[in-house]
């Protein structure tokens, strides 16, 4: 991988584990209103006491919002939405300050740098390590700042310097947590994956089955012809009967061969399915194997989905003028979108993984194959 | 050339990894982050000496810790536990000796050793013994407590610090093996799927060899049958027999799985291709040959077979489409790549308006060449002939021919 560690993130290496673990951000709002919760004693205590839960749905709401924004058909979190996140964090524990301002209270077993350090966490599978040291770094150091300004004068147990460390602390482990997590997993992840994509596939050479398949299709094509090759053979005399007869036979193996030739891999599943294929060039024919497994396996599982019509299953496959080959697909799906998404997200993710411009909404799907 | 996806059980072993290399990032920042506190703590009760002994306990931690890192064993970190339960026992004895106080309002200056042991629970490599891990770290801190308790005379008070961060690595290994548990489920098994388009590969790899093979033999047959006099020779009628004897046999069918070895001495693929150009010129075609020497050069037997069946059906087009009576094939020779150029000067053709149902320069040529990693490049326009170069890469060179780029076909 040309970039470096820390400027790719974990989902983008793997998509797919990401798209299970999409729930981890809930989690983390869970967690916050969780330890929110336990700390309600202390909102009593706070001449605004409605300050605290709404610091709480902030910082539970950044961890949702990561949750929103990775959903499977969008776009890579990127930098908006980073700073969202961290934006909307930094001012439930501001607010979550401001209500504490004037109250002594137990700065060790304050609920908001922990809500922080969590939504900064939560961040970690879809930002690049760069990209989160940048924005939990700075947020960090202000959030800290402003803090600290807030409740500080009030505290008593500690001096201004534990005060600091003690609110920092929960922030600065999340920051390094969410940190170490993208890089040493992007670190570990790519060359695992860099030396899997370079490793040839042991060709099925001993596949009885296909031989057997094959020799029946050579033993159908050749029927006539190889016992009326046999005679002229044998014979040494041509009539012009068989001059006849080898004009007919030629023909019709010459159209057997060409329906061969012209057949794709693609025509293969049309086969055993009522897929459409609009495949004029033999375009999937360049289709590199990778595509063609991720491709495959997504026209399966289309073709799989209850409630699925098979036979509006359409796909059109044409090259561009720079060479590259644009495919469309288009089918009826009469499900639920998120039962949808649910269903077909893992192949159209491993198929994002082999693809360009790659676009999906609930009846077609088209990408460019490089 | 696999997916660019990993087989979901990597995936969930690096992952799981990765989670304790955090744990342990986390408790080097607790440890080091409970230094200044305790610095600032006893210099604000003006016993700064007193810092000395629990510092330098925070060090010796965060030593071992990083040793548990290097080492990465379990004997390890079950060291690692032992040292930091007698570090962290002394360290809250000797703070609770220089600050009485502190076991009623700072338990958080004293359970940073703790809370670095019950990080501990994140050196694991599946999310079950990452589970086991958390609540041993949890126990030792809890056990170390109680010593405290027992030795100092104080009420057992371990704060609230080790127990959020036992809670959090739970909720943390029991949301991965959650998750893991729903790949199994949902995600395709990426292995499953390439070993079918391996199968599917390798049913298409055949038939494009039996229809190179039907269309070389029998249509050809066939269409000498049209074409020939009333009386066929016998070297048209053993050529019949041949091709039937081609078809029976059908080798190409198992060809990939045969393992050749190859004798430096082996002349067979020149002498295939001597025989095949002695063929066209008894059918009347004069094959001219440029390029020969005394270089040998060994190719895959795959490669080979299918260089001298594309040389075949180039130079069947020859005879049969160009109008020409001559064929010129060059023979051109580099380290990694043998080039054979087939030229003509008959009639040509426009390449672009060639039907799609012509098979013999797709099936026989470009897809027999393409096949076993060649190229093939075709120049042709009507009225000005005809020129096919295809290159199929060497497999190594026995010796180098003395003219370069002109070598001897070996």
């Amino acid at each position: 991988m040309a970039r470096g560690s820390s400027a790719v993130s974990a989902q983008q290496l793997d998509p797919l584990t990401w798209f299970t673990g999409r729930v981890v951000p809930l989690v983390f709002a869970g967690l916050v209103v969780l330890y929110g919760a336990f700390r309600v004693p202390t909102w009593l205590t706070s001449p605004l006491p409605l300050l605290q839960p709404i610091g709480v749905v902030l910082c539970a709401g950044a961890c949702v919002l990561v949750y929103l924004l990775t959903r499977p058909l969008r776009r890579q979190l990127g930098w908006a939405g980073g700073i969202a996140t961290v934006l909307i964090a930094g001012a439930g524990v501001i607010v979550s300050s401001i209500g504490y301002s004037g109250v002594n209270i137990s700065i060790e077993l304050w609920w908001a740098p922990f809500g922080f350090a969590l939504a900064i966490a939560s961040l970690a599978p879809y930002l690049s390590a760069r990209r989160v040291l940048v924005l939990g770094g700075i947020s960090t150091v202000i959030v800290t700042v402003l803090a600290f300004w807030f409740v500080d004068a009030d505290i008593t147990v500690w001096g201004p310097l534990s005060s600091m460390v003690i609110i920092a602390s929960p922030m600065v482990c999340g920051l390094l947590a969410a940190v170490t997590f993208s890089l040493v997993l992007v670190r570990r992840m790519t060359p695992v994956i860099e030396q899997r994509s370079r490793m040839v596939l042991p060709l099925e050479t001993t596949d009885a089955t296909a031989e057997q398949v094959e020799r029946l299709r050579l033993a159908r094509l050749s029927a006539r012809a190889v016992p009326f090759l046999v005679g002229i053979a044998d014979t040494g005399r041509i009539t012009p009967t068989d001059r006849a007869l080898a004009g007919s036979l030629a023909r019709r193996l010459r159209d057997d061969l060409v329906t061969q030739s012209n057949l794709t891999w693609l025509d293969s599943i049309a086969e055993d399915s009522r897929l459409v294929v609009i495949d004029p060039e033999h375009r999937a024919a360049r289709m590199r194997p990778p595509q063609r497994i991720a491709l495959r396996s997504l026209l399966r599982a289309v073709l799989d989905t209850p409630g699925a019509d098979s036979s509006s299953l359409l796909i059109e496959l044409r090259g561009r003028p720079d060479g590259a080959t644009a495919v469309g697909i288009s089918m009826d799906i009469d499900l639920p979108e998120g039962r949808r998404i649910m269903h077909l997200a893992p192949y159209y993710l491993t198929l994002r993984t082999e693809v360009d411009d790659m676009t999906w909404d609930a009846t077609s799907l088209s990408f460019t194959s490089p | 050339m696999p997916v660019r996806v990993l087989p979901r059980d990597v995936a969930s072993s690096i992952i799981t990894g990765t989670v304790a290399s955090l744990g342990w990032a986390i408790g080097a920042a607790t440890l080091v982050l409970g230094i200044p506190v305790v610095l600032e703590t006893t210099a604000r009760a003006g016993r700064l000496s007193a810092a000395i002994l629990p510092c330098s306990l925070l060090v010796l931690m965060l030593v071992s810790l990083g040793f548990v890192v290097w080492r990465a064993r379990v004997w390890a970190v079950a060291a690692y536990l032992a040292v930091g339960f007698v570090a962290s026992t002394a360290y809250e004895l000797t703070l609770l000796m220089a600050l009485p106080g502190s076991i009623d309002t700072q338990i958080y200056l004293l359970n940073r050793p703790a809370v670095a042991l019950v990080l501990v629970g994140l050196a694991a490599r599946s999310p079950v013994a990452g589970v086991g891990w958390s609540v041993l770290g949890f126990v030792v801190s809890t056990a170390s407590t109680f010593v405290v308790s027992s030795l100092g005379g104080v009420p057992i008070r371990p704060g609230y610090g080790p127990f959020v961060v036992v809670v959090i690595s739970l909720t943390a290994y029991l949301t991965l093996w959650g998750v893991q548990m729903v790949q199994r489920r949902r995600i395709p098994n990426i292995e499953e799927l390439e070993a079918e388009n391996d199968r599917l590969t390798h049913g298409e790899d055949l038939a494009l060899r039996t229809t190179a093979a039907v269309h070389d033999t029998l249509l050809n047959d066939l269409s000498i049958v049209m074409n020939a006099p009333d009386a066929l020779d016998t070297r048209a009628r053993s050529r019949l027999r041949q091709d039937l004897e081609t078809l029976n046999g059908a080798e190409w069918l198992d060809a990939s799985s045969k393992l050749t070895v190859v004798d430096e001495q082996d002349t067979s693929l020149r002498n295939d291709v001597m025989r095949l150009m002695s063929g066209f010129q008894w059918r009347g075609l004069s094959v001219h040959v440029t390029g020969s020497g005394d270089g040998i050069y060994q190719l895959e037997p795959a490669i080979a077979t299918a260089l001298v069946d594309a040389l075949g059906a180039a130079l069947e087009n020859v005879l049969r489409h160009s109008g020409a009576t001559v064929a010129e094939v060059e023979l051109v020779y580099e380290p990694e790549a043998i080039t054979i150029m087939v030229a003509d000067e008959g009639v040509g053709f426009d390449p672009a308006k060639v039907a799609g149902d012509r098979l013999g320069i797709r099936a026989s040529i470009d897809a027999r060449i393409a096949a076993v990693g060649g190229t093939v490049q075709i120049w042709s326009s009507p009225g000005s002939g005809t020129s096919i170069v295809m290159t199929v890469p060497v497999r190594s060179v026995l010796r180098e021919h003395d003219a370069p780029h002109h070598r001897e076909l070996g």
